[in-house]
Order: C-alpha cells, then sequence, then structure tokens
C-alpha cells in the first residue's frame, strides 16, 4: 500500500486553492503550521472565504478580517470574497474589506447579514467595480435613490435575498452586461409617483421572480433578449401566517412581459393573476394550483398570448377550470398553432416542507392535522384510492384542434406522488447522513477534550452530579430511519433497489455511530467512577 | 441522452497498469483534455494514460457516464429536479471512497480536464477537514514528513498566526 505518498503537496496551487476555498480561511491559516509547502500558502489564496463564524475565538471578527487582508500578499488578486456578517460587526470592517476586495480586482462577491449592522443600508456608494461579475447580497435593504448609480460593467449574475428593495427598476437597468437576475423572498417598493416595478433590460437572459412581495401597483419586464423567466408567486398557505404579505394578484396593474425570444416560461402560484404577455416562446409551464372561477377568461386570453407554444404543461387545476367552463372555451378557436406537446400534471402534491417533520415524528403515529398541511403526508399512509384525471372531449378539442399532431400526456397523482416521495426520501436520507457526520466530529472533538480531573480541590459541583454524557439526538436517527423504511415502498419504481442500497448503507452508517456514543457513555462512566473514588480516597486519608 | 450504445462511436482508453476501457465516445468527451485530442485528430483508437491507474480510471469512467447521460444544466432551465436531485446523491455515494483514492481521482480529473468532478473531489476533501485540528487535518492528507517544519519554525508560524487559532 503507498499510503506514505503524499498526494495533496503534488497537488498544483490552483487545486489546493480551490480545495480551500469552500472552508473558512481560518483552516488555510492554520495549515501554515504543517509542512513548507503549505506555510505561506493562505498569503497567495485568491479566495477569501470569511464564511462560518464559529471558528473564531481568539479575536473579534473585525480584528480577524483586518490581520487577513494586511497578512495577506498585497500583489496577489482576489477572485473572490464571501462575507458573513452578525451582531457585532462593524460598518467600517466591512467596508474595509469590500474596498480590498474592489482594489484587488474581485469578481465574486457573497455577502450575507448586512441587516445585522445597525444602521448600515447597503453601501451602494462603493459599489464600484469593473471587474465585479457575480454579486449575492442577503438580507439587507438597498435604496437606489440614496445613491446615484451603481457603476458595475462588468456584472452579469445577481442574485439577491431576503433583501428590501426601494427604488431599484433603474439602478437593473444600468447594469449593461446583466445576464442573470434573482431575486428570492425580496421585498419591492417604489415611490408614489412611479407605483410600478420595471425590469428594463436588453441583455438579460434569465430571471427568476422567487416569492417576492410587491408593494407595487405593476410590474413591466422589457427584456428583448431573455431566454428564460420563471415566476414563483408566494403560495397561499405562507400568506395565513404573515400579515399584510402582498402578492402578484394585489397588483391592479398584474405582471406585463415583453420578450422577443423566449424560451422557457414557467409560472407557479395558487392563484390565477393579470399577465399578459406579448412576444414568442417556445415552452410554457403553467402551474396554478387554485384558481378561481372566474379566471377562466383571463386564462384564455394568455392562451392566445402564447399561440406560439411548441410545448405546454398545465397543472390539472387549470385543465379541471377549463371543464367546468365548457359555455366560454366551446365558442373560442384552439388558441395553438404549433403545438407539439401537452402535458397536464397534478399541482397539488405532497410539499417539501411536510417531509421535515418526518425527522421527528413517526408518519405511523400521523393523525389528520387540522390545518391540512400533513393530510397528503397522512394520505401517504393510508392506501389511497387511484384518483382519475379525464379530460372532457371540449377541452381536449379547444386545447389540441389547432395542432392535431400535438402528443398528449397526462401525469397520474400516483406518479407525481412517487416522484415527490423518491426525492422526499432521498433528503431525509442525506439530511441524516449529514447529522451522523456532525455527531462524529463531535464525539471526536469531545474524545480530545477529555482531561481527568485528579482532586476534589480541582472539582466542580457538576462532576458530583451521577450523570453519563449522552448524546441528544438519537431519536432523530431511529425516527428517520423508520420513515425511510416505510417510505421506500412508496418511492418510484425504478429507484427502489438503489434506494434501497443506499438506505442499508445509510444504517450501518447510523450503527457505527450510536455504537460509539454507547461507547463513549461507558468511558465516561469508568472516568467518573475513578474520579470519584479518588474523592473518597481524599476523605478517608488524612 | 446517449445514443443507442451499439451503434455510437468507440473510445478506448488505457490506463498506467495496461488495462483498457471501452466507452462510448459521448463518456469520453466529458472530459475536456480528450475532447479537444478529438477535435484536433490527434487521438488514435486508444488514447494511453500513463499517469492514471486502472482502479482511479474505472472510478472516473463511472462518473462521466452518469453525468453524460443526465440533461445538461445550462440548455434549458426546465431540466428536470429529479435529474437534479439523482445526480446529487449520485455524486454524494461516489465521493465515499478513501482519502488516497480522492486525491488520485483529483489529480486525474485535473489532467483530463473534468471540471465538474474537480469541484466534486475538493469540495469533499474541503468537507473532511472542517473543523479539524491541524494535527488531524495532517493526518487526513497524510502531508508529507519530509516537508515538515521544524519545531522552531513550526513555533513561529503559531505565534505569527495566533491570531486565527484558538
Amino acid at each position: 500500500m503507498d499510503v506514505e505518498v503524499d498526494r495533496l503537496s503534488s497537488l498544483p496551487d490552483k487545486l489546493i486553492y480551490k480545495i480551500l476555498s469552500y472552508v473558512d480561511i481560518v483552516y488555510s491559516i492554520r495549515l501554515s503550521v504543517l509542512s513548507s509547502r503549505l506555510r505561506f500558502i493562505w498569503t497567495s489564496m485568491p479566495n477569501l472565504n470569511f464564511g462560518t463564524r464559529e471558528v473564531y475565538r481568539s479575536s473579534p471578527y473585525p480584528e480577524f478580517v483586518n490581520n487577513v487582508l494586511s497578512g495577506r500578499n498585497n500583489k496577489i488578486d482576489v477572485s473572490s470574497v464571501s462575507l458573513n456578517l452578525a451582531c457585532g460587526d462593524t460598518e467600517s470592517s466591512v467596508k474595509r474589506t469590500l474596498e480590498y476586495a474592489f482594489s484587488h480586482n474581485v469578481q465574486q462577491l457573497t455577502i450575507d447579514g448586512l441587516s445585522y449592522i445597525l444602521n448600515c443600508k447597503f453601501p451602494l456608494s462603493l459599489f464600484s467595480s469593473k471587474s465585479l461579475k457575480h454579486l449575492t447580497i442577503t438580507s439587507t435593504t438597498i435604496d437606489g435613490l440614496s445613491y446615484s448609480s451603481w457603476d458595475l460593467p462588468a456584472l452579469t449574475t445577481l442574485h439577491l435575498q431576503f433583501v428590501k428593495l426601494f427604488n431599484c427598476s433603474s439602478m437593473l437597468t444600468t447594469c449593461h452586461n446583466l445576464k442573470n437576475l434573482t431575486l428570492e423572498r425580496c421585498e419591492v417598493f417604489e415611490r408614489e409617483s412611479c407605483n410600478g416595478f420595471s425590469i428594463i433590460n436588453s441583455r438579460l437572459l434569465n430571471l427568476t421572480l422567487k416569492k417576492v412581495e410587491w408593494h407595487v401597483e405593476f410590474l413591466l419586464v422589457d427584456t428583448p433578449q431573455l431566454k428564460n423567466l420563471i415566476f414563483v408567486d408566494t403560495p397561499q398557505w405562507e400568506h395565513s401566517y404573515i400579515l399584510n404579505q402582498r402578492s402578484i394578484r394585489d397588483m391592479s396593474g398584474g405582471l406585463t412581459i415583453s420578450a422577443r425570444e423566449l424560451t422557457y416560461l414557467r409560472i407557479k402560484g395558487s392563484f390565477f393573476f393579470k399577465l399578459s404577455f406579448e412576444g414568442f416562446v417556445e415552452k410554457v409551464d403553467l402551474c396554478i394550483s387554485s384558481p378561481h372561477r372566474t379566471d377562466v377568461h383571463k386564462i384564455c386570453d394568455l392562451f392566445q398570448c402564447l399561440h406560439s407554444v411548441k410545448s405546454l404543461a398545465l397543472s390539472w387545476e387549470i385543465v379541471e377550470l377549463l371543464s367546468a367552463s365548457v359555455e366560454v372555451i366551446s365558442h373560442q378557436p384552439s388558441p395553438f398553432a404549433s403545438l407539439k406537446s401537452l402535458k397536464v400534471y397534478p399541482s397539488k402534491s405532497i410539499k417539501k416542507y411536510s417531509f421535515r417533520i418526518l425527522e421527528d415524528c413517526l408518519l405511523k403515529s400521523l393523525e389528520i392535522d387540522p390545518t391540512g398541511q400533513l393530510d397528503q403526508l397522512y394520505q401517504l399512509k393510508q392506501e389511497q384510492a387511484a384518483m382519475e384525471i379525464n379530460l372532457s372531449t371540449e377541452v381536449k378539442n379547444y386545447l389540441l384542434d389547432g395542432s392535431p399532431n400535438a402528443t398528449f400526456t397526462v401525469v397520474s397523482h400516483e406518479e407525481t406522488r412517487a416522484i415527490k416521495v423518491t426525492k422526499g426520501t432521498q433528503r431525509l436520507m442525506s439530511e441524516l447522513r449529514e447529522h451522523l457526520k456532525k455527531i462524529e466530529a463531535n464525539i471526536e472533538n469531545r474524545r480530545a477534550d477529555v482531561e481527568q480531573k485528579k482532586t476534589l480541590d480541582d472539582s466542580s459541583p457538576g462532576d458530583f452530579k451521577m450523570k453519563v454524557w449522552g448524546w441528544g439526538g438519537g431519536e432523530k436517527i431511529f425516527v428517520t430511519l423508520q420513515n425511510v423504511k416505510e417510505l421506500l415502498n412508496k418511492v418510484l419504481a425504478s429507484k427502489r433497489v438503489e434506494m434501497q442500497a443506499c438506505f442499508y448503507r445509510l444504517c450501518a452508517e447510523a450503527e457505527t455511530v450510536v455504537n460509539k456514543i454507547i461507547d463513549d457513555m461507558k468511558t465516561d462512566c469508568d472516568v467518573k467512577r475513578s474520579i470519584l473514588s479518588g474523592y473518597f480516597n481524599e476523605f478517608t486519608s488524612s | 441522452m446517449s445514443t443507442s450504445s451499439s451503434s455510437s462511436k468507440k473510445i478506448v482508453l488505457k490506463s498506467a497498469d495496461n488495462e483498457t476501457f471501452e466507452i462510448d465516445e459521448i463518456v469520453a468527451l466529458e472530459s475536456q483534455a480528450i475532447k479537444n485530442m478529438i477535435e484536433d485528430e490527434c487521438a488514435d483508437n486508444v488514447i494511453p494514460l500513463g499517469n492514471i491507474d486502472s482502479k482511479t480510471l474505472s472510478k472516473i469512467i463511472e462518473y462521466c457516464k452518469k453525468h453524460a447521460e443526465s440533461p445538461k444544466k445550462d440548455d434549458n432551465a426546465d431540466i428536470d429536479e429529479k435529474a437534479v436531485e439523482d445526480l446529487k446523491s449520485f455524486d454524494a455515494e461516489f465521493a465515499k471512497v478513501d482519502m488516497p483514492l480522492i486525491q488520485d481521482i483529483l489529480m486525474a480529473a485535473n489532467f483530463l480536464n473534468i471540471d465538474n468532478l474537480i469541484g466534486l473531489m475538493c469540495r469533499t476533501i474541503a468537507d473532511r477537514i472542517k473543523g479539524k485540528t491541524p494535527e488531524e487535518i495532517r493526518k487526513i492528507l497524510n502531508i508529507n514528513k519530509n516537508d515538515l517544519l521544524s519545531p522552531e519554525q513550526e513555533a513561529k508560524a503559531r505565534e505569527e498566526n495566533s491570531w486565527a487559532f484558538d
């Protein structure tokens, strides 16, 4: 066996940087004591990952950042910086870092948690960089009016999450090279006089608007080059918890899309809303889970705008609504002239969040939940009667008459459910694996910490408790494994064998970890015994 | 999707220990280096890979096969979520090998220029050193004993960077 081969040191610097870019920079610095090859490697790292906070103990975060920036080789450019801010960080240390990044031609920047810094709105004035290509910002407030502009001519990807955007329409228009824009769970405000949010950009290729709260009256997307547009409305169930949350259907002007080159359009939400579309699009996925009866005209109007579509997917609920409104569609011509495929699928199935509960709660113990959120999980343990999807002739004619050669597929409830169960189960397994890894790491750290107290003088009251250290979270291991075992009967048949094998491996891993926990408890008992008997010896000795 | 395997063009790779692997061209194209060779028409039917042993090579082929038959992300935003999830779980399983093999795969992937695989291996190594002390990392990565710092040098390094230690 060639275990003596030091492979890491034979890797080119580029790969060592890449490995270390995935962990906090503190690790790269600590590696400096390991070998002469690694002695100064951190000073030339192009990636500055200040991503995790819990590792810093000896110096406060701003000081740490300062030490990194001054210790680093100033001649070497920075390719990426990621900052994770928390209480206690100062505006000046953030500014220093950003200035350093920009003056070293940073291309990728990720900032999380600016809102922790009191009174610190996003410092747009700092944002002038000829090199920055990718920018990700989480939780802050950006006011487009307080700053003249941001000057990011090279910016191609902008991802904003949990950001409050005030008056930012024109700001987005000035990013001339922007190709990918994502707003996720943001809140959008505009001043009274314009009242709407516009995304007008001539280069934009991909636009994703996910669960944004719209405090404006209209939304305009005017993007001649746009290829992909994904719009996900805040789902209905989340609304019931958050008051005053505005969704797209509260906007009087609705959504207007002008995009000549669109390939893919996906609209997902609970309800239908005012939507107009101008341009051509090849592929459309319209997933509305609870369309209202009165929406049928709006839907037919939209279909007329989408006449060029080649591949269309509709939620079953839309088709159901059309079926219930035969009087409307029977007078209309078939809207699609070049349809190649039509797919109808059920939109209501088990949601991701429902699976989370299966880490703590046994599937077989689930009762019908009065809020209805777990109903679908509850049904999983029952053998549900097959729900038929039948399409009336009128609806079929309406949708397909214009394109008689189009293929038509209906995805059954069972299949949709099996797909969801497969994904959910895979996720449960991978989360348990992460959990096991964490426990294992903790056990190892703890073993390193074990020190035996010798005398009563060193003792603390805790030592006298007749308790051994145990690991909480054992329930999670067993509950998840039990649930996964049950769910495996319901996953996609094509995945079952593979997932079964994965499950057995996971069980073996879990057993190893549980045995380690138990070994530790044993050791704990022994240590306790020797400590306590040492005390008794002290009592009786003179 | 790969076309039916019987009709598509084949490429033969030969490992350092002279084992040959016949694979579909589409699988081989996952490697930017092989792709360039094929495009420049300087690839014979058999491509010798003198620095990759058969154990490493068969892992790499396993990876490329799976990724070649998976729909590509940037082609269309409408990639099947299931396919993505599927590929993720494949990657997670794939990375469950011992550290020497991971580092061998990384070096080979770097030579063959397979971007996704380089990323996967780097992330895997990073995951394994996360939360560990320098001493543990030394063991995990099996860092060359001939390249160790002298005790004085080590103390100096520790002193200089004391702000980054606990």
